[in-house]
């Protein structure tokens, strides 16, 4: 299990940047103690993208399960997905302050200001085009990253990772 | 040929008549082998043989996290120089006999004796000549110790070299040296034992890879003291591995469990084929690739952040193309660096992530780029803001900030990450 970097008021900062009061806890649809279970990736659900490596993670106390995945596209794109299974909603949005907190960046736009409306809670990047996002839904926390510069958004996978948690909830 | 392999032995009057008969082109090699050799062979050379010492021997390593490196390195079937890898801390050896202990075996039980000595050999130099006791076919002790009486370990500082034995040998009765086998090495050289993440005690998966080592030792290659190391190993990180910071976050790319372990697995990926996890980085991806490879040719760093939410003067990025600020603006939530001592305020610290700028007005225009290399974080941190101009200080957080509060005012040393074993992430 993995020690969660715990200074209170640099975490207490970053909140405040990131606003966490305004959306700390809330779900777009169903309730806070919606806990989807066994979340994961494959060829099979995403048929634009090859899984070129997955592999999982230590967690902290805040999820069951850790996961990365390296998927690629016939276009030449190369992500990196962490999908974090995390315990609760609750710990869903805690687990993206403590990803955000290792980020130098003091603060990222949220996603409805570049067009991407996904998730109960969404991040995007700096920058014309979203090269990385975060965001949760339910108790999921999934974190995307381009591994190289460039001009090509993660938006689209983004998007398709978030229609297949809500696929997951709705077929309860 | 030695006085004891002859002694007693009159089969050495033939075969010494049968080599001048060779010499003469009278008799042919085969006939001369025939009666006069003893069909020697070199079966195994192990360089760590004592994996709880590296004083008179090579160290514990590994190839990578999944692969162990066992002694005897090279055994019969080997022929690259990788196969059979060996390192050494000059530290630790300077003024030690250090040896290499070596498996023979003879064609008949009926021979006892055999001289063997090795040409080359590059850094570990050649091999005296020393007679081989051989007892139902195998030497005794099974595994000879050579002393390696001419080696050159610390005249060149950290080096990766690989050499060449050519082994020879004559039997007893036989008067002409005869190849044996050339055989090669990776050999590694360190100014002393790899200090965390790095570990000893073997096996264990934070045993030194070769495949870490494949690089420490040429970025540092030369260096004969620990702060040329670490400022060789910066200066190689920023400058030739065609790495960039993440302009969108600042996000780390080569770390996981929230900063507590550095994939170093995928960042050999990327330097071998440049997948991996990309090349996009961030401060603590650089501070963790500057502690990890220099700790590993023996220095002693940590990486260690400082701040928080600071403003920065125009710096430029690794991989940037000139200066100015991150794409996410002239601010940090914090930053980490590969940092010297109790990462305090007069401790030195090396910063692969960027350049600084270095003349006598950090804070504009124009820029003079430094390497950030073992450059104390302040030469005075309690100085009344804003700094006069000119600052000749080469003290980095003053370099790094902005000329005020928010900036050189709210950066100070805060020490590692605490899931990130005070600042030696482990290597997976």
């Amino acid at each position: 299990m993995i020690e969660i970097n715990s200074d209170e008021a640099y975490r207490n900062q970053v909140k405040a940047n990131y606003d966490f009061s305004s959306w700390a806890g809330r779900s777009k649809e169903g309730d806070k103690d919606v806990q989807l279970r066994d979340f994961r990736l494959s060829n099979e659900k995403l048929p634009t993208w090859k899984v070129e490596e997955k592999e999982e993670l230590p967690p902290s106390e805040r999820q069951r399960r850790v996961t990365r995945y390296i998927l690629s596209s016939s276009s030449g794109q190369r992500l990196a997905v962490t999908i974090f299974e995390c315990n609760s909603v609750d710990d869903a949005h805690e687990a993206l302050i403590d990803v955000v907190m290792t980020y130098m960046a003091p603060k990222l736009p949220r996603c409805e200001t570049k067009g991407l409306e996904i998730g109960d809670i969404c991040f995007g990047s700096h920058g014309d085009v979203n090269l990385s996002v975060i965001f949760a839904r339910f108790n999921i926390l999934v974190e995307i990253q381009s591994t190289k510069p460039g001009t090509v958004a993660v938006d689209e996978l983004a998007r398709s990772l978030d229609s297949m948690i809500l696929s997951q909830y709705r077929a309860g | 040929m030695s006085f004891q392999c002859r002694q007693g032995c009159l089969h050495t009057l033939f075969c010494l008549l049968l080599s001048l008969l060779r010499k003469l082109h009278l008799v042919s090699k085969s006939f001369y082998r025939k009666h006069c050799s003893c069909d020697l062979k070199l079966v195994a050379i192990a360089f760590n043989h004592d994996t709880s010492s590296l004083t008179n021997d090579a160290m514990n390593l590994r190839r990578n996290f999944t692969q162990t490196v066992t002694a005897p390195e090279w055994t019969v079937g080997d022929t690259l120089p990788t196969d059979s890898p060996a390192a050494y801390a000059i530290k630790e050896i300077q003024g030690k006999k250090i040896t290499i202990k070596v498996k023979f075996t003879v064609g008949s039980n009926s021979v006892t004796k055999a001289e063997v000595r090795a040409k080359g050999g590059g850094v570990l130099g050649s091999l005296d000549a020393q007679v081989v006791n051989f007892a139902g076919g195998v030497s005794v002790p099974e595994f000879v110790p050579f002393e390696l009486k001419n080696n050159t370990i610390g005249n060149g500082g950290i080096k990766r070299e690989d050499i060449t034995w050519n082994w020879e040998f004559r039997c007893c009765g036989g008067s002409d040296w005869e190849p044996l086998a050339t055989i090669r090495h990776r050999i590694y050289i360190v100014l002393e034992e790899p200090t965390l993440p790095w570990k000893q005690p073997s096996p264990d998966n934070q045993n030194p890879w070769t495949e870490a080592l494949d690089y420490a030792c040429v970025w540092a290659a030369g260096k004969q003291n620990r702060d040329d190391a670490g400022s060789a190993i910066t200066q190689a990180i920023n400058a030739s591995l065609g790495l960039v910071y993440d302009n969108a976050a600042g996000a780390s790319h080569y770390t996981s469990g929230f900063l507590a372990i550095f994939e170093l697995t995928q960042f050999l990926a990327y330097l071998t084929s440049g997948a991996g996890l990309g090349n996009i980085v961030n401060c603590t991806d650089c501070a963790t690739i500057t502690t990890t490879f220099s700790n590993l040719v023996g220095c002693d760093l940590h990486a260690s952040k400082m701040g928080s939410f600071f403003d920065l003067t125009p710096f430029r990025g690794i991989g940037a193309a000139g200066f100015g600020c991150p794409g996410f603006g002239c601010g940090f939530s914090f930053h980490e660096v590969a940092w010297k001592g109790g990462h305090g305020n007069h401790d030195p610290l090396f910063d692969a992530c960027l350049r600084e700028d270095g003349d006598s007005n950090p804070w504009a225009a124009p820029y003079t780029e430094i390497f950030p290399v073992n450059i104390v974080f302040s030469n005075n941190p309690g100085a009344p803001l804003p700094l006069a101009v000119p600052f000749n200080d080469y003290s980095y957080k003053e370099r790094l900030c902005t000329n005020d509060a928010g900036g050189i005012g709210s950066c100070n040393p805060i020490g590692p990450w605490p899931s990130s074993s005070n600042g030696r992430r482990p290597v997976k």
